[in-house]
């Protein structure tokens, strides 16, 4: 099994390295086969890892070959399946082969497929590098080829240069971010002069006392790295302009794989973060700020994805919550159920949209567009399942583990506030969508029947995100807890507050998910007969932080240079005409009693000399290749003789 | 096994007629056999240095300059039929385009 492991990454790499350079031969069927066929060999070598005991046995390794050898520094592209990794490759070849299998349906009728296939393979195996890689260098290296593949992807349509900018949007965003994981690895290597993961985790608990600075500072710069890629409050801004992608790649990279990889590495790197308490707070505060900023957002969208991409940005908003309280294995948790679900969301959304002539508007949707049963029946299981409707669907079990853990942590109980406050409004926002998306549409007379290529993906995501949650019960529940049992060896356990309280608290949050549908169907009734919420402009505009980065940074810069050209108006024109005119004074007594005497007959005289020597050496330039060549002959007899002799 | 002196002596040999076939001959596909043959030369050496010292790299080398000196080729064919094209001359000493006139006076 070691020796297969190279083929997780190894096998989407290779297909996109074909479909790039041999595409040109291939069909549209051949390529998109192609490309599923790369990510389902991913997926197989995956499954067949968890037959032989991958979940239960010592983490396998397999060193595919030496990077750079450097002295005694030798990174290489080694790959490492350990638990960890393991829920996160499960999820990423799982999701990514459901996604490429619809995608075939999906892109059916666009020309660009050749640049998509290659595009989607390419980021699946960048991903399953990142989640894979057993040293920092090659996860660095995973890390920005999904960048690259997402920037590619979200300005996939790049005729269109709205969408070609939030491409670019993205990918400067997010740079901010990786700069600084890149500079955090730095300080790793500087520090312990060795990438590898689990050396390096050795030397970490060795070597650096809690609560020191310097730990402090290395963990606040991958935070900082993980905050981009995930779309956290400050670097969130990208995520909703992302949506001008497809709706699959919007689904996979954008939902389901590419953003969590913040919540991966901030997993991956926990020894790191339990060292400084305080990143720590900050991770869950972000987290926690970020919930409430992406649910109030959705609450007033108009744009279905941006919907979607808003409850994207809050949902990983409670992983981060998880990770800052400790609660790693409830965070790969939430973020396995959130890839459900989520990808759900966004391929009926995808579906819908394509099947109402590339309608995002979910007023008009609902009021004009008809919808299958299936279309209706499958949103609404993701619906739930983001809401969290209690004990049937599984973002209930994910969010309720990271709530109750959440209690206990440093100002837990504001947390708490905030987070269950968050939950209500999920709820509130996504059915307030389903209301109005299917409340009263037609019946699917008109539209053509979805393709079968598409219903499967569907059907399979639909049933995950009902029964992915079963394998956790809440704390104090009479169910089996399989999975943080499981993750114990890695994370060890997470707290749980005393029982009385747990049960309290589940009660109240498994009420509020109910409320806020309540809320939600009542808001649409209201809605429907012109009523606006209160601040929907800031809300729709996400807390107006475009416009803010807009003033504050592209304002800043040109106020600064309007304010350099000022100062080179004032300053220095005002000296140079001051020295020009000095200058032209002294030009004028010069020429007379200078320049005639003595400069004249000097140039001449200097001039002459130049002409000589220019003759002289002009023959020499001659334009003939043999006497060139001869020259460079004695020059180099010249110089052997010089060095020998 | 030929003794390295002989080798050297004969790459030294291929050296020097390919450098004269480029400072004597006037045509320009005359001018690139020439390279080839002084390529040949230090392929020669290459090969002869890793024979006596029982290495396989100065085969890798020779393949890889090979493989460079094909591709360098290509190139030069095709300004020499570019040379033919606009000058309709393929003789050395009739392209003086970077001759420097005198009489233009400094550029």
């Amino acid at each position: 099994m070691n020796q297969l492991l190279w083929l997780i990454p190894g096998a989407p790499i290779l297909s996109a390295l074909i479909i790039v350079l041999l595409g040109g031969f291939l069909r549209y069927r051949h390529i998109a086969v192609l490309a599923s066929c790369a990510a389902a060999a991913a997926f197989l070598t995956v499954l067949l890892a968890w037959l032989n005991g991958a979940a239960n046995a010592q983490p396998l390794q397999q060193t595919v070959y030496t990077w750079v050898a450097v002295g005694d520094w030798r990174p290489t592209v080694g790959l490492m399946l350990d638990r960890i990794s393991l829920v996160m490759v499960s999820v990423v070849s799982g999701v990514g082969l459901l996604i490429h299998l619809y995608s075939i349906a999906f892109m059916a009728k666009d020309n660009d497929y050749r640049r998509y296939y290659f595009f989607l393979n390419l980021f699946l195996g960048g991903m399953l590098l990142l989640v894979l890689a057993d040293n920092l260098l090659l996860l660095y290296l995973g890390w920005e080829l999904v960048g690259l593949c997402s920037f590619a992807l979200i300005g996939f349509w790049y005729r269109d240069p709205v969408r070609a900018s939030a491409g670019r949007k993205a990918f400067i965003t997010t740079r901010i971010g990786d700069l600084s994981l890149a500079l955090g690895i730095f300080l790793l290597f500087s520090q312990f002069n060795t990438l590898s993961l689990p050396v390096l985790f050795d030397a970490i608990s060795e070597q650096w006392q809690p609560n020191s600075q310097l730990a402090a500072i290395t963990a606040f710069m991958i935070f900082a790295g993980a905050v981009g890629k995930s779309a956290q409050i400050p670097l969130q801004v990208w995520l909703p302009d992302a949506m001008a992608g497809p709706s699959p790649v919007s689904a996979l990279i954008h939902a389901a794989t590419m953003v969590t990889a913040g919540v991966y590495l901030i997993a991956r790197m926990h020894p790191l973060f339990e060292l400084t308490p305080l990143v720590q707070w900050t991770v869950a505060a972000i987290g926690a700020v970020t919930i409430l900023y992406g649910a109030s957002s959705a609450l007033a969208q108009n744009d279905l994805k941006r919907v979607l991409a808003y409850s994207t940005i809050s949902q990983i908003g409670y992983m981060f919550l998880a990770l800052g309280c400790g609660a790693y294995a409830f965070a790969l948790f939430h973020l396995v159920t959130h890839a459900f679900f989520k990808s759900l969301l966004f391929l009926t959304a995808g579906a819908i949209i394509q099947a109402n002539n590339h309608e995002h508007d979910i007023h008009r949707l609902g009021s004009h567009g008809g919808h299958s049963l299936l279309m209706h029946g499958c949103f609404l299981v993701g619906a739930a399942s983001l809401a969290g409707i209690p004990v049937i669907t599984a973002g209930f079990y994910s969010k309720e583990a990271i709530l109750t853990t959440v209690w206990p942590a440093s100002t837990g109980q504001l947390l708490w506030v905030i987070a269950a406050l968050g939950t209500l409004v999920t709820s509130i926002y996504i059915f307030r969508t389903y209301f109005l998306l299917f409340q009263n549409s037609q019946k699917a007379v008109s539209i053509s029947p979805v393709n079968r290529m598409m219903v499967w993906p569907l059907f399979i995501l639909a049933l995950l995100s009902i029964t992915a949650g079963f394998v956790e019960f809440p704390a104090g529940w009479p169910g089996p807890q399989l999975w943080s049992t499981w993750l114990e060896n890695e994370f060890g356990t997470a707290t749980h507050p005393p029982l009385a309280t747990v049960y309290v608290l589940q009660l109240i949050a498994s009420l509020l998910p109910l409320l806020g549908a309540g809320i939600a169907f009542l808001l649409v009734r209201r809605e429907k007969t012109g009523y606006r919420l209160p601040l929907s402009d800031f809300l729709r505009d996400g807390w107006k932080f475009d416009a803010t980065y807009k003033i504050v940074l592209v304002g800043g810069y040109f106020r600064l240079a309007h304010f350099f050209k000022l100062i080179e108006s004032l300053l220095i024109d005002a000296m140079l005409h001051k020295m020009t005119r000095g200058y032209k004074v002294f030009a004028t007594y010069c020429r007379t009693g200078f320049e005639y005497g003595v400069l004249n007959r000097g140039l001449n005289g200097l001039l002459s000399g130049l002409r000589f020597g220019h003759a002289q050496l002009s023959t020499a330039q001659n334009g003939l290749l043999n006497r060139y060549a001869l020259m460079i002959c004695a020059g180099a007899v010249f110089l052997l003789g010089y060095w020998l002799w | 096994m030929i003794p390295l002196s002989h080798s050297l002596i004969i790459a030294a040999l291929l050296f020097t007629l390919g450098l004269l076939i480029i400072m004597l001959r006037r045509e320009l596909l005359f001018i690139l056999m020439g390279l080839e043959v002084m390529f040949n030369g230090a392929a020669l050496t290459a090969i002869a240095a890793g024979q006596y010292w029982t290495n396989a790299d100065g085969q890798v080398l020779t393949i890889f300059l090979t493989v460079v000196t094909a591709a360098e080729l290509a190139i030069a064919l095709i300004l020499v039929w570019l040379v033919f094209e606009r000058l309709n001359t393929t003789r050395a000493d009739n392209l003086k385009l970077l001759k420097d006139n005198i009489d233009r006076g400094p550029p």
